[in-house]
């Protein structure tokens, strides 16, 4: 990570990426070296989040470019490159995920709330957090602490999470993506939110400082 | 509706999806029960709070210049430039 890096130049406007998708068409190698300078940071933070290693996380920019530049004759006007080498990047993580076997996941079952057969909590009633989340991300640590919090999520579900709240795609683009029903995302979303907000909520809770 | 129900609801109540009719019942159990009030929030801080866990501008640095060069070096061995056999 220490390694030189060039700063990224400023992302382009609306007409300066028609132009440059047009010398990307015609071959342009100074057009390419563009789109990887200008994107690559951003794709590279987005493979992160779903890698744990920092290899991997390398390895799936570069399969995601290289799945672009083959694919750039197939790519639909009116849409942003951006988006574009997003969905690819994503798309890249997740296959690259699945030959990656984790240890050491937490059970999802043991950080879900319990209930007795009338449907009340079996544990104690739940505490109110000491602040709003914007108070607690105020704390230097918060985004950390919720980002390792995440991570021990097993990848069922940590997948899941950062598809829909983190990077935002809809209910349906997730399921085509993970080869799942809608029902089931917006089942693993929820329990995966409930997951960590138990893991969460040691750290945050009224009583716990 | 009961505090199982009420969990169970939080995802469309965050999404804006559930209806009428049940988004009145959840709100009468809310206002009667400080556990359930307390975990609705704390549900939706916790989206609030891994949503901005990302948000740092820093994390989005340039990409290392040995990538760079290796992208563009594997592209120019696997596409040759138009023209060239």
């Amino acid at each position: 990570m220490n390694e030189a890096t060039t700063p990224a130049p400023p992302r382009s406007s609306e007409q300066g990426e028609r132009a440059l998708l047009d010398r990307l068409r015609q071959g342009d190698e100074a057009a390419f070296e563009q789109l990887v300078r200008q994107e690559g940071g951003r794709l590279l933070a987005v493979a992160r989040r779903f890698l744990h290693q920092e290899e991997d996380a390398r390895d799936a920019v570069q399969e995601a470019f290289f799945s672009a530049f083959r694919a750039i004759g197939r790519f639909e006007e009116g849409s942003r490159l951006s988006t574009w080498l997003h969905r690819i990047v994503i798309n890249a993580s997740l296959m690259r995920l699945r030959t990656r076997q984790r240890k050491g996941e937490e059970s999802i079952e043991d950080l879900l709330p319990r209930f007795q057969q009338d449907g009340h909590q079996v544990n104690h009633p739940t505490l109110a957090w000491e602040g709003s989340a914007e108070m607690l991300l105020e704390r230097r640590q918060t985004r950390a602490l919720v980002r390792v919090s995440i991570n021990r999520l097993p990848d069922a579900y940590r997948t899941v999470l950062l598809l829909r709240d983190i990077e935002e795609l809809s209910t349906e683009e997730t399921a085509q993506l993970l080869g799942v029903s809608e029902n089931a995302v917006k089942i693993r979303v929820h329990r995966a939110r409930q997951a960590l907000r138990t893991l969460l909520e040691p750290h945050f809770r009224r009583d716990a400082s | 509706m009961t505090c199982r129900e009420v969990t169970d609801s939080l995802a469309d109540l965050l999404a804006g999806e559930l209806p009428r009719a049940r988004h009145l019942q959840l709100k009468h159990h809310l206002l009667a029960c400080t556990s359930c009030a307390a975990y609705r929030r704390s549900y939706a801080d916790t989206v609030k709070l891994e949503q901005e866990a990302f948000s740092d501008p820093e994390e989005t640095d340039a990409l290392p210049e040995s990538l760079v060069r290796a992208i563009l070096c594997a592209r120019r061995l696997a596409i040759p430039p138009a023209g060239v056999p």
